[in-house]
């Protein structure tokens, strides 16, 4: 397979060739706006498509840790949904992007299971842990958008 | 919406006036509403401008309202007795001549609020006026509105479907999203005190004003209002303007002072509350647009766009939750 250039560094070319070449031929602001559109997605699939496989991966064990935890801290009846969502985290040597996004998507469902029960709990350290592993995901989230600052009215 | 089409739609609807359409040039950069500025003459000289708001060409738009709603709002809302808006004019109810349903308003020839600001030398009166022109919307008596308009049981009732609407984004979602289940359970244990129903605007910000010289301000873009909390105007306006932000805690105090709301209801960190209940439905446009995005139907270039925009409010809804996590800190 050809890996130079990466895909990243693909869809930086493309963007700059739409943002030098096709955008200043744009007749109307509607169809030069809907450019500028296309051109901060392609930025953001460069940085995304660099990390996502990594960034699911790690984030996927962080949280099947975090769950265990949880479990091992609450009574008996709090644990079985906890576990019940774990039990369906399928991790294998697959590093294809479907395989790595679905066992990613039921991590999600642990992580909720998991602060639910560390909230009915009250066992404040956890929920904490929680709501930082939340805020981690925002945080990469917010590095593929590259800031918050959006086209249009 | 072109020229053509809006002179076939006004020679069907004003036949007797026999206009003629000077120019209707499309308007770049909204999110929800396809829009266009026209210039009409009638055959007694004089003219008119007007501003065409319709639905986009169905799977392109990310976000959706009700345009039979919206007109019936409108019309009551042209007689409010506490604020003045552009008068509605013509509504293609079908989009049998204007490609889609469109509702025809007067163009007010006036710089937005927002425009106005910019060169503002005392914001802290520019704020106040703002809060006023928010406070001449949420003081409007609701019997204005008539039987057709949908009102909520009770402010309870109310809140239950605000916060229900995280969980409608969730069922609709073929993935996890751990983020929204937080903030929904941390929504419900922290439910504030009730207040009066009131009209919401649902997208209330110093751009949806205009500033006609020496008269009232003008308040547009009526697509998203509804009867509701009247603090979820305030949640919003504090996402996405920084009339809020630059001056948080003076904007609440000002409105407290406006409306006699008590501090206990209206406070920074209620303010950050409503933030998440009244930005709540435009985030469910969004994830549920990516989500159709990722079932294979096309939405335009606003659908994978407005990704980041989920990222932005994933992000302020954290913060809210933050806020109250504080204390658990400190018990911790």
């Amino acid at each position: 397979m050809i890996t130079r250039p990466s895909t990243p560094q693909i869809l930086r070319d493309l963007q700059v060739e739409v943002e030098r070449e096709i955008l200043p031929m744009m007749p109307d602001p509607v169809s030069k706006m809907r450019v500028q559109m296309l051109l901060a997605v392609l930025g953001n699939c460069a940085v995304r498509s660099a990390h996502e496989i990594a960034w699911m991966t790690q984030e996927t064990a962080e949280i099947i840790d975090y769950a265990r935890e949880v479990a091992n801290a609450v009574s008996d009846d709090a644990r079985r949904p906890v576990l019940m969502q774990l039990d369906t985290i399928h991790v294998d040597d697959s590093l294809h992007l479907d395989d790595v996004a679905a066992a990613y998507s039921r991590a999600g469902y642990a992580l909720s299971a998991a602060l639910d029960a560390a909230m009915d709990a009250y066992l404040n350290d956890l929920v904490l842990r929680g709501e930082a592993l939340l805020r981690a995901r925002v945080t990469r989230e917010q590095e593929i958008a590259g800031g918050s600052a959006t086209t249009g009215r | 919406m072109d020229r053509d089409r809006l002179q076939a739609f006004l020679d069907a609807v004003e036949p007797e006036r026999r206009g003629t359409v000077l120019e209707c040039h499309p308007m770049p950069g909204g999110y929800s509403r396809n829009a266009a500025r026209a210039t009409v003459q009638w055959t007694d000289g004089s003219t008119e401008s007007l501003f065409l708001r319709g639905d986009p060409p169905e799977g392109s738009s990310i976000f959706r309202s009700d345009r039979d709603l919206e007109w019936a709002l409108l019309n009551a809302l042209a007689v409010s007795p506490t604020f003045r808006i552009p008068r509605p004019r013509y509504y293609d109810a079908t989009g049998e001549y204007l490609g889609s349903r469109c509702i025809i308003d007067e163009a007010i020839p006036a710089q937005s609020m927002f425009t106005a600001m910019q060169t503002e030398t005392d914001l802290q009166a520019a704020n106040a006026r703002f809060v006023d022109v928010i406070v001449s919307i949420h003081t409007m008596p609701l019997d204005v509105l008539g039987p057709d308009i949908p009102r909520p049981a009770s402010w309870r009732a109310h809140m239950d479907s605000l916060i229900g609407q995280l969980d409608e984004i969730q069922a609709g979602l073929q993935e996890s999203n751990p983020i929204l289940h937080y903030v929904a359970r941390v929504m419900r244990e922290n439910l504030p005190r009730a207040v009066p129903l009131a009209l919401v605007h649902g997208d209330v910000q110093p751009g949806n004003v205009l500033v006609p010289e020496g008269q009232a301000p003008v308040i547009i873009d009526w697509e998203f209002s509804h009867i509701g909390d009247p603090r979820q105007d305030l949640g919003m306006l504090a996402a996405i303007t920084y009339a809020y932000k630059n001056s948080p805690a003076e904007f609440s105090a000002t409105y407290r002072e406006r409306t006699g709301m008590a501090d206990e209801d209206l406070n920074s960190l209620l303010v950050d509350y409503f933030l998440v209940l009244g930005t709540a439905r435009l985030l469910q446009h969004m994830i549920l647009g990516a989500e159709a995005l990722a079932q294979g139907e096309h939405q335009g270039i606003k659908g994978p766009y407005l990704i980041k925009a989920i990222t932005h409010f994933h992000n302020l809804y954290l913060n809210y939750t933050e806020q109250v996590s504080g204390s658990r800190k400190a018990t911790a």
